[in-house]
């Protein structure tokens, strides 16, 4: 026990588990607390991707839409339970995703961040001409197929699991092996490659990774409206707010996604009867943090105090 | 339309697209900065037209010039006050703030002008055409490609035999060696951006007289902008010229056969031109070797 308490793993667990209990036990929003959940997810998987191996994506509203539109058409062609479709909507992620690697393997800096934008932009127009999949009016899923009794809750326990499971993978992730490339990579590419550390296989499980999480989401996500249509699948508004949660909060670490999800949700509230106020708001604050406070908030933090609640730095004894 | 008229036109609107990608690659080329809201300038420069015709007696070239002198005016100011500080090896913050900008910019504009479709009446040259051989073919659209030419023969006369374009040239190559010649790097930096902002600004403003825009257009022409880089290749004003043109007939070809595929056909040639490239990418977008 006092070597788990040293590891610094105690702080981490405990803050989760009683967050987890707090969402379960609560009488709060549970379609708003799910949102949050699904979108700290997909932030987290980008992190993991841009914050760590300097890939910065414009393009995962691609995996949102893709895994949507997985799940609808695995439940209404197949009538697997919406929550095993779930798997089926991360394996295609996974194929498409290596499907897109291959053509943006080459592509570095800002030939990645628009390159994969572009290739968002065409399942959009693709699902947008696909009769199969409903092209632009959508499809509906088979109401066959829920329990609307109990469908409430099955989504928000669904969109809790994806985010427990991502924020533990990611942490337990940046503490192996693995994670120590990735770290070194985010400090330096170049260095890190000269130390003989894998830098296109990191990047590579680390796109792969972020992108099944973005897939699992946007099922989880579109399973809860029980409809999907190409425009708003494949928004690249799903892209702006999971970036702006990650500038303001923080780029590369974990503790930054949860800081900039807590802030993106309070405004967006605050907000609510603004109407395209906020979306201004938003732009305008994306545009500011990198010119005053390039670490985000999180890192703000960090270097002032040397904290860190989700220990994954390698400190000599 | 036959498809010889359709090739035509995709050849005229070409020449707009390279100018898109010219703002962009001069930009990226020079300061290494991607400007991501170099779409929503080009859809700026459009609204900034449509107003000043309503609002004002000008005539249609005063306003293009205006347009561009704002233009010039705005990515100056972009760059001296907000890019000129993110300058170094890491693109990522210069595209945050730019990817904010744009947000701004795009819901502005819905803000001002709400999200309906515009365009702009130029009066009767709009419906003018003239007979070829048994095509017809509209005067706005070969002006306008005389305009996008002359603007590129202009560019590549500024960097070949002005001080100011060759100072563009020796900061694309190295910007140390060009501070020891005594040019204030940033000022040159300035310059770059409101020229790269004044041409994408024209070439919008021009395109905004053949085709609809919204606030969101801005997306599209960014993606346009890119592919042509890419399919053009960084380093060279002939490379963005011809990107533009094969860029312009996909298009054009594509929304003949499609009609509702708005520019899918440009991301799969996009596309495949990137995979033939695929092996020597490299050599391919290093700024400057032919």
């Amino acid at each position: 026990m006092s070597t788990f308490l040293r590891s610094g793993l105690a702080l981490p667990a405990l803050g989760l588990a009683v967050v987890a209990a707090a969402l379960i036990l609560l009488p709060i929003d549970r379609r708003l607390a799910m949102e949050v959940l699904l979108v700290l997810a997909m932030a987290q998987g980008w992190n993991l991707l841009c914050g760590y191996t300097g890939l910065l994506s414009f393009g995962h509203h691609a995996f949102v839409g893709l895994g949507a539109y997985v799940l609808f058409m695995t439940v209404n062609t197949t009538g697997l339970s919406p929550a095993w479709s779930i798997l089926a909507a991360a394996l295609v992620a996974l194929v498409v995703g290596l499907g897109m690697w291959a053509l943006l393997r080459k592509l570095r800096g800002p030939y990645f961040s628009i390159g994969i934008w572009v290739l968002a932009d065409s399942l959009r127009l693709l699902f947008a001409q696909w009769e199969w999949v409903g092209s632009s009016r959508g499809i509906v899923l088979n109401p066959m197929s829920i329990d609307a009794s109990t469908f409430a809750d099955t989504v928000f326990y669904l969109a809790l699991g994806l985010a427990l499971v991502t924020v533990l993978g990611v942490f337990a992730l940046l503490r192996s092996r693995t994670g120590l490339a990735l770290m070194a990579i985010r400090d330096n590419e170049a260095g890190a490659a000269s130390v003989g550390i894998a830098v296109a296989r990191n990047q590579l499980a680390a796109f792969l990774i972020s992108a099944v999480v973005c897939a699992a989401a946007g099922a989880i996500y579109y399973l809860s409206v029980l409809y999907v249509d190409p425009s708003g699948a494949f928004d690249i508004d799903w892209q702006i707010r999971v970036l702006f949660i990650v500038i303001v909060g923080g780029l590369g670490s974990i503790e930054g996604p949860i800081i900039g999800i807590v802030i993106y949700f309070g405004l967006r509230e605050l907000f609510r009867d603004a109407g395209d106020l906020f979306l201004i708001f938003q732009g305008l604050t994306a545009f500011l943090v990198p010119l005053i406070m390039p670490g985000g908030i999180w890192g703000l933090i960090q270097s002032r105090t040397g904290w860190q609640l989700f220990p994954t730095r390698r400190i000599a004894q | 339309m036959s498809y010889v008229e359709a090739i035509l036109n995709g050849l005229m609107v070409g020449g707009l697209y390279g100018l898109f990608g010219l703002g962009l690659a001069l930009a990226f080329g020079i300061m290494r900065i991607v400007n991501i809201a170099h779409g929503e300038f080009v859809v700026l420069a459009a609204y900034l037209g449509v107003t000043l015709l309503a609002v004002t007696p000008l005539p249609l070239p005063v306003v293009v010039v205006v347009v561009a002198a704002a233009a010039f005016a705005l990515g100056w100011a972009l760059q001296a006050t907000m890019l000129n500080r993110l300058l170094g090896p890491n693109p990522v913050p210069a595209m945050v703030v730019t990817m904010g900008l744009s947000i701004v910019l795009r819901n502005v504009l819905v803000e001002l002008y709400g999200a309906d479709i515009q365009s702009i009446d130029i009066g009767p040259l709009q419906n003018m055409g003239i007979g070829f051989a048994g095509l017809s073919i509209g005067l706005l659209p070969i002006l306008i490609f005389i305009i996008s030419v002359i603007l590129f023969i202009g560019v590549n006369l500024l960097l070949t035999r002005t001080t100011i374009g060759r100072a563009f040239r020796a900061a694309a190559d190295d910007h140390e060696i060009l501070e020891t010649l005594g040019f204030n790097r940033r000022r040159i930096y300035n310059a770059a951006l409101g020229l790269a902002v004044a041409l994408s600004a024209v070439a919008g403003l021009l395109l905004a007289m053949r085709s609809s825009f919204t606030p969101f257009s801005g997306v599209e022409r960014l993606l346009i902008a890119f592919e042509v880089v890419i399919i053009g290749g960084l380093g060279s004003l002939r490379g963005c010229f011809l990107g533009g043109l094969f860029l312009g007939v996909v298009q054009v070809l594509g929304l003949k056969l499609y009609p509702n595929a708005g520019p899918l056909f440009g991301h799969l040639a996009f596309f495949i031109v990137l995979l033939v490239r695929q092996s020597n990418l490299g050599l391919f977008l290093a700024w400057g070797r032919k």
